[in-house]
């Protein structure tokens, strides 16, 4: 009998008994609904909760400071800094050139006024008549808007700018609260004009000291938080850079701190989370302070690994279990059916044919079950995301994304199929050993 | 308790026919028993017989008498335990594993009592499943379902399951079924044994014509003494010996004496 | 359900189920808005201390120039504000026009009458330094210059404070130590919107008629033009010298909010 038609045989006789057929299946298909739901949130909780570290950027990436390193905080995670050290394009490049980094990307602060019709600001920092808070200053981050992927930024509201755009800017929660806005109200600012102005120091024509700003007009497109760089809003390379230079061209008598570092910072990508430390090690030669969450990271992925372990433990042992209910399904069938299976081999069938088709029927249960469980999983995981998304975006922050696991799913499939035929080769191999005698009746 | 038989009672295969294609069937000392609660159970004593290469014999005998346990060893059902049995000249208790299922499914067509279709299938499918486990190509096993599903009058219900036919449809479905690898042999137990008396009488009209079409040796298991003497050998099983033979033509019944 | 039914219908199922749960795994995101295209309108302001909002509630956001800025000007325009409390036209020509040529400005607003009204400076020479100043201002040709005039006395910043003997404005600039008399001022500032008016022609600049503008506000009603001190502008002052201004901008200049 060929393989084809050991195949239709088996669904005739799996179909024969429909009722039956869709126990088992239903058996089989939640507890690979339960290990597929259960893997998928473990894996997405993991995502939610590194990205949560790396606070929106890539796992590998590693925060440089215009700032020495200090001696006495080697190797921790955040250390505190030692005397400023301005980043110049001479040491971005040397900094590229370290055996381990896959990029470098650039951080420029500009100091700003900030001026927001309609709002008013209190605490320190704000200007205007009498502190009327009117305007305030504040801090521009610019950097490439193309790759945001690879900065800590988390979006929680609107969209972030277009890059290269200097007319479009987000703002973080922590300017906004300068404003009094906070929680869902956030929200609320997208959509809505300020005006920046950069500062600049002149002489006025009678030598006293004066500041002229540079205005522009900007549309407040999304909220971020971000740890790119200290600064209340966030922006394109082009916006911020154009203010650096104004600024910078002051007369220095007037503003000293006009000429800064020309990057604020350095966010450096290494090539894998096992590179971080030799490559933060490296930049800490060149004489940069840096910091990244690679032991908080390390940690927290051994324990989510022994939860992986766990709830994998779980999954299968929740297979096992339907598979259990295969071998007895299999074997009442087996019972029943003796004297078909007699008939069979009557008519000439082998006891491997026989064996054949009652694997064959195992795995046809066990396939379906797989399949209906696999999907009804990841669907109850999304479900379970989109609530927890929910949660998170209405306390303003960064909510969960779930992916198609397909090498899951395909492992989850193949898995329930082989425990079934696992499962079906007791009753099969009764099966086979019937005798043809069964077929009559004595 | 039977002796055996009496070889100058056997007929031999001299006789031949137009077409014959039929085995010859010979049984020499088989005894069986079957396992029981305290020891086992004798079925079979020391039967020996001959069937020729042509021939169609019934079995005949009162209910427990090892008519069908005798059946089931000819069509390689049960394993010969004691004795040899010999069909078509090769002693069929030395098959076993696929040798045996090969001579099922190529040598032997069986018919049974309670018909043996399997449910799950239609008629033709039920007709071609003997010939899907012989491995013939699909072409050839659907042109032969058709065929012998007309030769038994069965065409236009080929698409029903067992469970909407009548007795006498399922066994005309079983007869083409055991035909479809062209056996040369053909056993069938009890095969009117569920059907009225007029359905019986197509039924066995058809197998015998089949039979004489094919020139099979066909071998039928009864309790009706009226059906068994359509055949023209009778072989009489009473507690597991074979009692005696009766060869239509040779003037009677010759019995058999035991000690 | 037969049987067959049966099948396919949990096999439709099935398949329906593995579907649904790739859909939906990516959301779309919105194409990204781009800047409005077009040259970047780069304004520079020049001017005295009414140009710096002193005077308005809120000077940093109610400064007439800022006001003009914001609601006339496009989305990408830039925004420098020259102006010194107290300059006069010859002053700005050395302090405040360098600034508006190293910013390549596009726009530039002019309106610097109280300083030089006030301390006599004849009509004649404040037209001569006023044409420089506009002539430097309008480059090649291709900046646009608006140059405002002379409003009515009431209402030009300064005059009511000093008239009435405040020894200095607010900005600390003094008043003069001699006002001229009214009616020589009325006749100065008649003189100074004639030069004014012939200036802006010679030079391709757009005169802002504030003369007119401001005397038509005060005729229909409304807040007053001049803070209390009367020294400045007021912010509802401002406004309205920022929306004359806006009027004046031609309609096709591209420079338009």
């Amino acid at each position: 009998m060929s393989w084809t038609d050991a195949f239709r045989l088996a669904a005739r006789s799996v179909l024969r008994r429909p009722g039956r057929a869709a126990l088992t299946v239903v058996a089989v298909a939640l507890a690979a609904a339960l290990f597929t739901a259960m893997l998928t949130m473990a894996a997405t909780a993991q995502g939610r909760v590194l990205n949560q570290l790396a606070k929106g950027g890539p796992l590998a990436g590693i925060q440089v400071a215009a700032a020495a390193p200090d001696p006495s905080q080697a190797g921790v995670d955040n250390p505190a800094r030692g005397a400023p050290k301005p980043i110049d394009q001479a040491a971005l490049d040397r900094i590229s050139r370290i055996r381990g980094v896959d990029v470098v990307l650039p951080i420029v602060t500009a100091e700003s006024l900030v001026a927001w019709p309609g709002h008013t600001a209190t605490g320190g920092n704000v200007v205007g008549p009498n502190n009327s808070g009117s305007v305030v200053f504040d801090q521009l981050v610019g950097i490439n808007l193309s790759r945001l992927a690879d900065f800590p930024v988390t979006l929680s509201a609107g969209r972030f700018p277009s890059p290269g755009s200097v007319t479009q800017v987000d703002v973080t929660p922590v300017l906004l609260a300068r404003y009094g806005i906070t929680g869902t109200r956030t929200r609320s600012v997208v959509g809505s004009q300020v005006i920046l102005g950069a500062p600049r120091g002149f002489r006025s024509s009678d030598g006293s000291p004066v500041f002229r700003s540079r205005w522009t007009k900007a549309t407040i497109v999304g909220v971020v938080t971000q740890q790119a760089g200290s600064g209340g809003i966030l922006a394109s390379l082009s916006l911020v850079q154009a203010d650096q230079r104004w600024t910078a061209a002051g007369d220095l008598s007037v503003d000293p701190d006009a000429v800064g570092s020309p990057y604020a910072g350095l966010f450096v990508i290494a090539r894998g989370l096992d590179a971080v430390p030799s490559v933060r090690a490296a930049i800490e030669a060149v004489g940069y302070s840096t910091s990244a969450p690679e032991n908080l990271i390390a940690t927290v992925e051994r324990y989510v690994h022994v939860v992986e372990i766990v709830l994998t433990g779980i999954g299968v042992i929740a297979l096992a279990i339907a598979s259990l209910g295969i071998t007895n399904a299999l074997l009442a069938a087996v019972r029943e059916r003796r004297r078909e299976i007699g008939i069979l081999k009557a008519v000439g069938a082998r006891d491997r044919d026989v064996l054949r088709s009652f694997l064959i029927e195992a795995a046809v249960m066990g396939a379906l079950g797989g399949i209906i469980g696999t999907a009804l999983g990841l669907a109850l995981a999304r479900l379970v995301a989109g609530i927890v998304d929910g949660y998170l975006t209405s306390q303003g922050l960064a909510g969960v994304h779930v992916s198609t696991p397909y090498l899951l799913a395909l492992a989850t499939v193949a898995g329930a199929t082989a425990l079934a035929v696992g499962a079906g080769v007791l009753p099969a191999r009764r099966a086979a050993r019937l005798p043809a005698r069964e077929a009559v009746e004595l | 308790m039977g002796i055996g038989h009496r070889r100058d009672a056997v007929p031999t295969n001299a006789r031949s026919g137009g077409g014959t294609d039929g085995l010859t069937v010979v049984g020499a000392g088989l005894s069986h028993h079957y396992a029981g609660p305290s020891g086992d159970v004798p079925v079979l004593i020391d039967a020996s017989f001959t069937v020729p290469r042509d021939g169609y014999a019934a079995l005949v005998g009162p209910s427990g008498a090892g008519k069908t346990t005798l059946l089931c060893l000819i069509g390689g059902l049960e394993r010969v335990q004691t004795g040899t049995l010999e069909v078509g000249g090769s002693d069929v208790a030395t098959l076993e594993g696929d040798e045996l299922a090969a001579y099922r499914r190529t040598s032997v067509g069986f018919i049974f009592q309670s018909f043996g279709l399997l449910e799950a299938l239609t008629a033709s499918e039920n007709v071609e499943l003997a010939a899907m486990l012989a491995g013939e190509r699909t072409s050839v096993r659907r042109r032969r379902t058709a065929e012998l599903l007309d030769a038994v009058g069965m065409t236009p219900r080929a698409a029903h399951r067992p469970g909407a036919l009548s007795g006498g449809e399922r066994q005309r479905v079983a007869i083409a079924r055991a035909l479809v690898n062209s056996p040369r042999l053909i056993l069938a137990d009890e095969p009117t044994g569920n059907l009225d008396a007029d359905t019986s009488d197509e039924v066995m009209h058809l197998l015998e014509s089949l039979r004489r079409d094919r020139g099979c040796t066909l071998m039928v298991v009864t309790h009706d003494r009226a059906l068994a003497a359509r055949a023209p050998q009778q072989l009489a099983l009473d507690r597991g010996t074979i009692s005696s033979i009766d060869t239509a033509g040779s003037g009677g019944v010759r019995s058999v004496t035991g000690p | 359900m037969t049987r067959r039914r049966g099948a396919h219908l949990m096999a439709v199922t099935a398949l329906i189920a593995l579907l649904a749960t790739g859909c939906g795994s990516t959301v779309a995101r919105p194409a990204p808005t781009s800047d409005p295209s077009g040259p970047r309108t780069t304004y520079v302001a020049v001017g005295g201390s009414d140009a710096i909002g002193s005077g308005t509630d809120d000077p940093l956001l109610d400064a007439w120039p800022q006001q003009f800025f914001r609601h006339s000007l496009p989305l990408t325009a830039v925004f420098v504000n020259a102006a010194e409390p107290g300059a006069t036209v010859a002053e700005a020509i050395t302090d405040q026009a360098p600034l508006a040529t190293s910013s390549r400005a596009t726009v530039v607003t002019v309106w610097l009458v109280s300083t030089d009204l006030l301390a006599g400076t004849p009509a004649s020479t404040y037209g001569n330094e006023l044409l420089r100043l506009l002539t430097t201002l309008r480059g090649h040709g291709a900046t646009t210059v608006l140059v405002g005039n002379v409003p009515p006395l009431a209402q030009l910043p300064g005059y009511p404070a000093c008239r009435s003997g405040a020894a200095r404005l607010g900005r600390g600039q003094p008043c003069p130590a001699t006002l001229p008399a009214p009616a020589v001022l009325a006749a100065s500032s008649v003189a100074y919107n004639q030069a004014i008016a012939a200036d802006a022609a010679r030079s391709g600049a757009i005169l802002v008629d504030l003369q007119r503008g401001v005397a038509t506000a005060v005729t229909d009603g409304g807040p007053p033009i001049l803070d209390p001190t009367g020294a400045d502008l007021s912010t509802a002052g401002s406004t309205l010298v920022a929306q004359a201004f806006s009027g004046a901008l031609p309609a096709r200049s591209g420079h338009t909010a």
